[in-house]
């Protein structure tokens, strides 16, 4: 049996999570699918709104998803395998986060926990954004900036009462904080392709990630920057690996997220690398149908640290590495498709059309 | 299984039947790891810490002291070094 992906449903306070995922369980989506709602407060409002759409509610009620429920989210977890085996078999969890949880450490558990890791694995994480009262100005909270960076994709919810203006200039605002993460609509419907997606790509969408490496350097407010490494290929994964990890174990609280595709010389396949802050998970190998205009390429969004000193450490480390012009930077011969013609001349055939990818993971 | 997945990757478990019949994947395993243990010791020959591969296990790390500490993966001999206070190289500092 496969992995059963946990997706996470998060966003600030009153920012229309339960809203969004009750409507989208009554779909199919609800089909084989449990849900787990954290609510902060003595009474859980929330699940009992979700009860009738999905497989399964089960409702933890003691607090912050984040700080206090590993063991019982693991526990929750176990339990859910242990259902009667009459029942629709479980292909999908979906948790809601109370809206002050930062979602990292539910990740984190599905990571570090041996027998969750076995039995489950890390979904996309959603975050709904309220373009009504919006929790991203002057006021934001750590916890709502938290949400947003280690989001996959973003709703903006309240768009009838905020109009399509204020919605425009919050996608704006939250593409400076997260490029990485697509906008997906604020519907049954947009979550439902959005999840689907993601598993059907083994949880990795590519073209979503080469769309966002197209800028090069994005400076934004928060304190947030966004930078593209581009250049050749590590010619040593361990070494590659240990620059990583040491970068992210060290500087990983002002590393948000880190997300690229290199390409492997030694087995002609792109590569691709998906952290939250410490966190990293393990490789992806995609089966691109043509390969990144940009060749290598990762993005590391950071808060509070200088993008340029990643640049030049790379660049100190694997060779030239460029974070300017928006041509491809990578050597041809990083490209598959590309070959030396017997006149030693680089020729490529890589097709001059957007690229379009499906990835498979790799356990 | 490439390089990279040697490295970062958790590796086959004991429930991974297909890579307990594959002598491969196996092997491959076992020499990225030892090329992962053969970098972090010459990156941390400064501190004259010596990394070893167990592929079953991950890594011995060997103190100048002559102590021992086993970690599972690289973010482990990073959390070790943390714990016995030795200075991690600093990638961003040239």
């Amino acid at each position: 049996m496969g992995l059963i992906p946990v997706h996470v449903i998060t966003g600030y306070l009153g920012s229309g999570k339960t809203t969004l995922l009750n409507a989208t369980l009554r779909g199919h989506l609800g089909h084989g699918s449990a849900v787990v709602v954290n609510e902060f407060g003595d009474v859980g409002l929330d699940g009992t709104i979700l009860q009738a759409a999905a497989e399964e509610i089960v409702e933890l009620a003691s607090g912050c998803l984040c700080c206090t429920m590993r063991t019982d989210l693991r526990e929750t977890l176990m339990c859910l395998l242990r259902r009667d085996p009459h029942r629709t078999p479980l292909r999908r969890v979906l948790v809601e986060t109370s809206g002050t949880s930062d979602p990292l450490p539910i990740l984190q558990t599905l990571r570090g926990d041996f027998a969750l890791r076995t039995r489950f694995r890390p979904g996309a994480v959603i975050c709904t954004v309220d373009a009504w009262l919006p929790a991203i100005d002057a006021r934001s909270s750590r916890e709502s900036l938290a949400q947003i960076s280690t989001a996959d994709a973003y709703a903006i919810t309240k768009q009838d009462l905020a109009g399509a203006r204020a919605a425009r200039a919050l996608a704006r605002r939250l593409g400076t904080i997260n490029p990485l993460a697509p906008r997906i609509p604020a519907r049954a419907r947009g979550l439902t392709e959005f999840i689907e997606a993601h598993e059907a790509h083994g949880g990795y969408l590519p073209n979503h990630v080469t769309e966002a490496m197209a800028p090069s350097v994005r400076n934004a407010t928060h304190a947030l920057h966004s930078v593209v490494v581009r250049g050749p290929a590590p010619h040593s994964w361990p070494r590659f690996a240990l620059w990583l990890t040491r970068l992210l174990h060290l500087h990983g609280e002002r590393v948000l997220r880190t997300k690229g595709i290199l390409y492997d010389r030694t087995q002609a396949t792109w590569l691709a690398v998906n952290g939250v802050r410490r966190l990293l998970h393990p490789p992806t190998h995609l089966s691109l149908e043509a390969p990144p205009p940009w060749g290598t390429s990762i993005v590391f969004i950071t808060e509070g640290l200088d993008p340029g000193l990643i640049v030049a450490s790379y660049r100190r480390e694997f060779g030239e590495a460029s974070a300017h012009g928006s041509a491809p930077d990578a050597p041809a011969s990083d490209i598959p498709g590309t070959m030396h013609e017997p006149s030693g001349r680089l020729t490529t055939t890589r097709p001059a059309t957007q690229h379009a990818g499906r990835a498979s993971r790799v356990h | 299984m490439c390089g990279l997945c040697g490295s970062l990757g958790q590796g086959p478990t004991w429930e991974d039947e297909p890579w307990s019949d594959d002598p491969s994947a196996r092997w491959r395993l076992r020499r990225d790891a030892q090329e992962t243990a053969a970098e972090l010791t010459r990156l941390l020959a400064a501190s004259r810490v010596r990394v070893d591969a167990n592929p079953d296990f991950g890594f011995v790390v060997t103190l100048p002291t002559g102590g021992v500490e086993i970690v599972s993966g690289i973010a482990g001999v990073w959390h070790a070094l943390d714990a016995l206070r030795i200075a991690i190289p600093d990638p961003l500092q040239g």
